[in-house]
Parts: structure tokens; sequence; C-alpha cells
């Protein structure tokens, strides 16, 4: 897998993680989280994952954002996630 | 008097010389009903005493009766059919003596289908088996572990609910965990187990993992994992949304 494979032998000092969360929109099973939820539950997860590192710090520093779009056909499916 | 003894034994000499030419020109002993033909004669109607002649160079001019006899008995079969039996026992069963008697690859002709449809039921057996390609290879996240837990501490736990796994598709990734003082491992399982295949988010039990933390095992990688080990000050953190599970491979 080249995120955790490659990525950190061409780039130090950065964190590389992946975000991951229930996106499926239909079916029985689907998310009852809105985006807004989404976007919430991200800022709150970044936060509490430098809290977890650099304790009693303010910190400030560059987050940089990896996202793919998933379109299938119909635009149920269509997300943005930057 | 005289007459009824000379009648007698005409007729008996002439019983003998009927018997000894139907033996000897025609291939068969002219018995009497009811009677068998005694033991070493080389006369009579049972089947292996009609193989050992077709097979018998020094059979004489019964030869040809006999292996034609044969060749309208379908288990025997001519000797084509008796070349078959024979190569399919060696493809079959090694263990099986192998010989050229004729009788003895007639009787081997029943264990013989028995073998084949043991070797039938060998491949559906095969296609059952749990390590077969037949898996996809998935990938799961563990969360959870002690820091002080390397990756035989976290096999030992992983044997005890998954008597399939074993070290050759077990190729963790121990990474400490975005939040606490725990550490985060993937596991990349190519091909995957049966037990593991359908689940997708469970608890690994205290007894198996014998820890007092909660181990938790899962699929779909839902908020933030990490995918590498800090070895010096964060200048900045890459999070990656991947597509699906195609990060993983």
């Amino acid at each position: 897998m080249w995120l955790k494979d490659f990525l950190p032998r061409d780039v130090q000092n950065i964190r590389i993680m992946t975000y991951g969360y229930d996106s499926r929109l239909v079916g029985q099973r689907k998310a009852e989280n809105r985006l807004l939820d989404h976007q919430r539950l991200l800022i709150q997860d970044i936060e509490n994952a430098r809290s977890s590192v650099e304790v009693g710090v303010l910190v400030s520093r560059q987050i940089i954002a990896c996202a793919d779009s998933v379109y299938k056909e119909s635009p149920t499916y269509h997300i943005h996630w930057t | 008097m005289m007459a009824q003894v000379a009648l007698l034994a005409g007729v008996s000499v002439c019983v003998v010389g009927l018997s000894l030419a139907c033996t000897k020109y025609m291939g068969f002993p002219l018995t009497l009903s009811g009677q068998t033909a005694p033991a070493g004669s080389q006369g009579g109607t049972s089947l292996s005493t009609q193989l050992d002649q077709a097979t018998d160079p020094n059979s004489g001019p019964r030869e040809g009766k006999c292996k034609q006899l044969i060749d309208t008995s379908e288990p025997l079969g001519s000797s084509k059919p008796v070349n078959n039996t024979e190569s399919d026992i060696h493809s079959v069963d090694t263990s099986e003596p192998q010989t050229n008697d004729p009788i003895h690859s007639v009787d081997t002709g029943e264990p013989q289908s028995k073998d084949l449809i043991h070797s039938v039921d060998t491949s559906k057996l095969q296609s059952n088996d749990p390590t077969s390609s037949s898996l996809r290879p998935k990938c799961f996240r563990i969360s959870g572990l002690p820091s002080s837990w390397s990756e035989i501490h976290l096999f030992d736990a992983l044997h005890e609910i998954d008597q399939s796994l074993t070290r050759h598709n077990y190729r963790p990734s121990l990474y400490p965990s975005c939040y606490g003082s725990t550490q985060t491992a993937l596991l990349n399982l190519d091909p995957c187990t049966v037990y593991l295949q359908s689940r997708n988010h469970f608890p690994i039990p205290k007894l198996a993992s014998r820890t007092a933390d909660v181990l938790t095992i899962d699929s779909d990688f839902y908020n933030l994992t990490p995918l590498n080990i800090l070895t010096g000050e964060v200048v900045a953190e890459l999070v990656v949304r991947p597509l699906e599970t195609s990060w993983r491979c």
C-alpha cells in the first residue's frame, strides 16, 4: 500500500492517517449522519489526535487533505470531500 | 450273459472315446447331466479358467475360442480395455499391486470405480478448503493494542478466536494510535480466513487477548487510522479519504 509503504520514505515528519465514515446513502443500513455531521466529527477527531501528541500545546500547522470523488451514474452517490 | 458284458464294454468304450474327442477338438468336455468338471481339468466353463486359457500361449487350438468368449464379456473386455484398466489403476492408486494376471485385473475393476468416486469426493472437499483461492483478501484494523505488544502477542490473540489463521497469511503492521497510548494494527489477510471473511466489526474477547484492554477488530476503517510511526517533530497531517478499499492493496 503506497500510503504506508512508500510515502513515509519520501516525505518525512508528517503524520499520515486515513479518515473513513459511513457514506451509505441508500439501503437498509444507510448512514444517519448528514454531511455537516461528518464535518464536525472529522474536526473533532483531528483535534483529539493532535492533543494526544502535543499535550497542552497550541498546535498550529497545516492539514493536507486528500480525498476522492465517488460518482456512480446516479447523482445520489455524488460526494465531494475536501 | 457274455453278450451283455460285451455290449456294456462297447458302450463304455464309445462314451469314453466320444468324451475325449469332444474335449480335444471342440474345446469343451462332454459331461453327464448334473456333473461338474473335475478340478484341474482343462474343460469347464468357469470364467477364470477361460481367461487362463486365453492368456496361455500354449493353449493350442482353444485360444481363439476362449478369446472370443472374453471379447463378448464386457467387464473383461478385449486386450484394449484391459490395458486401460491397468493405466487407470496406475493413475488413481499406485498402492495397488500391479500384475499382468487378467484375473487380478478383473478383480480390481470394482475398486477402480470406487477410487474414481473417491477422487471426485476429494475434489469437492478441496473446493471447500478454507485456504483455497476462492477467499478474497481482506484488510482489518485492530484497535486498542497495549503499547507493549508485538506482532507475536497479536497473533496469539487472533489465533485464539480463529484457529485457521497461520503465520503464512499473517502480515500485520503496528502503529501508535491516533488517540491515547495504545497501538493500532493493520492486518492484511490474503487469502482471508472463513471465520473473518464475513465479519466486519466485533470485539476480541478479553479471555482470548489476555489483557484488560478491549481489542476491537473491524474492516470498515471509520474515523482516523494511523499509517506511519512518528519519528520527529510533526510538521503536517496528511488525512486521506480513500476510495473504498483501493488504498489497502
